[in-house]
């Protein structure tokens, strides 16, 4: 009869787990280490340089003038997150998006994080709000929730198409069947 | 940007980064500026004989010159990451605070020897911005 034990205690077990998961996270600490400060580097350089550009600019008491803002990130290139929420509403249309739907696919499109849920709110409101206003302002989406009686639901748009809203085509078709001459 | 009568200068900030064609402009027009006037000088250095004193003067002028270049490419990268600085081409702006054609060219010169910034520049201030 063989003593060897083909079952690992539960208590030995887990044990063993948990510091492999303890060794896991240090290795990703480790990781996040080394790249923090590398961004670090890089940052305390771009700091260097844009401080530069202020005596450039004969401002150069600006460096020292300006605090620290947790700002937003950049999305990529110029006019990104414009993009993003239009081939979002794009590809819902007809349906329409609400901006917490629109705000989460920016946030999963750009791989954002936020350390706080009141930041994240912040995000939607002011970064992917206001752009789908400018959108609105230019004409290419429509706000399909009424401001006024939702207003501390998440708004709804949908994309704007040529030949107008889904409402002013049932307006002209019913106008067209209310025509003496035509049958519907 | 408000200037204090103490000479504080104060910035509204904000969360979003708005970056304007503006900025974009004004930020090529300086490196662009810094490219020609670059050249003048590494020009000089390469083809003229000069006296000793202005020869100092305008290498460091030239030191001078590429930290700020060096500053301006990082800046603009930070700006857009797409546009690439060293592609951009010269300026003779720059030449304007000192007077165009060979006077301007003497006056730049003299400056280099005795190492004070043009009158245009140097009388800027806080309250002018």
């Amino acid at each position: 009869m063989s003593t060897t034990r083909t079952r690992t205690p539960p208590t030995v077990k887990w044990l063993a787990n948990e510091l492999a998961a303890m060794a896991g996270e240090l290795e990703r600490i480790d990781e996040e280490l080394v790249r923090l400060q590398a961004r670090r580097a890089h940052i305390l350089a771009v700091l260097a340089a844009m401080g530069g550009v202020a005596e450039l600019l004969v401002v150069p008491q600006l460096a020292g003038a300006v605090q620290a803002v947790r700002a937003h990130g950049t999305f990529d290139d110029r006019g990104s997150l414009r993009n993003v929420i239009r081939a979002c509403l794009k590809a819902a249309y007809p349906a329409p998006v609400d901006l917490r739907a629109v705000a989460a696919l920016v946030v999963e499109h750009f791989g954002l994080t936020f350390a706080t849920l009141k930041e994240q709110q912040r995000f939607q409101h002011h970064s992917v709000g206001r752009t789908l206003y400018r959108l609105f302002e230019r004409g290419e989406v429509e706000r399909i929730s009424d401001p006024l009686v939702t207003r501390h639901l998440p708004s709804i748009w949908r994309w704007k198409v040529e030949g107008g809203t889904l409402e002013e085509l049932a307006q002209q078709a019913a106008a067209v069947c209310a025509a003496p001459t035509t049958e519907c | 940007m408000r200037c204090a009568d103490d000479g504080v200068l104060t910035v509204a900030l904000t969360m979003t980064r708005t970056r304007t064609q503006t900025t974009l402009t004004k930020l090529l027009t300086l490196v662009a500026n810094v490219h020609g006037e670059l050249a003048f000088v590494e020009g000089w250095l390469a083809e003229k004989p000069a006296a000793a004193a202005l020869r100092e003067g305008l290498e460091r002028r030239r030191r001078e010159l590429l930290a700020s270049r060096d500053a301006l490419y990082v800046t603009v990268v930070q700006f857009d990451p797409e546009v690439d600085p060293t592609s951009i081409g010269t300026a003779e702006t720059w030449v304007k605070p000192y007077g165009r054609g060979r006077a301007g060219q003497i006056r730049y010169l003299r400056l280099m020897v005795t190492r004070r910034e043009p009158e245009e520049e140097s009388s800027r201030g806080c309250r002018e911005l």
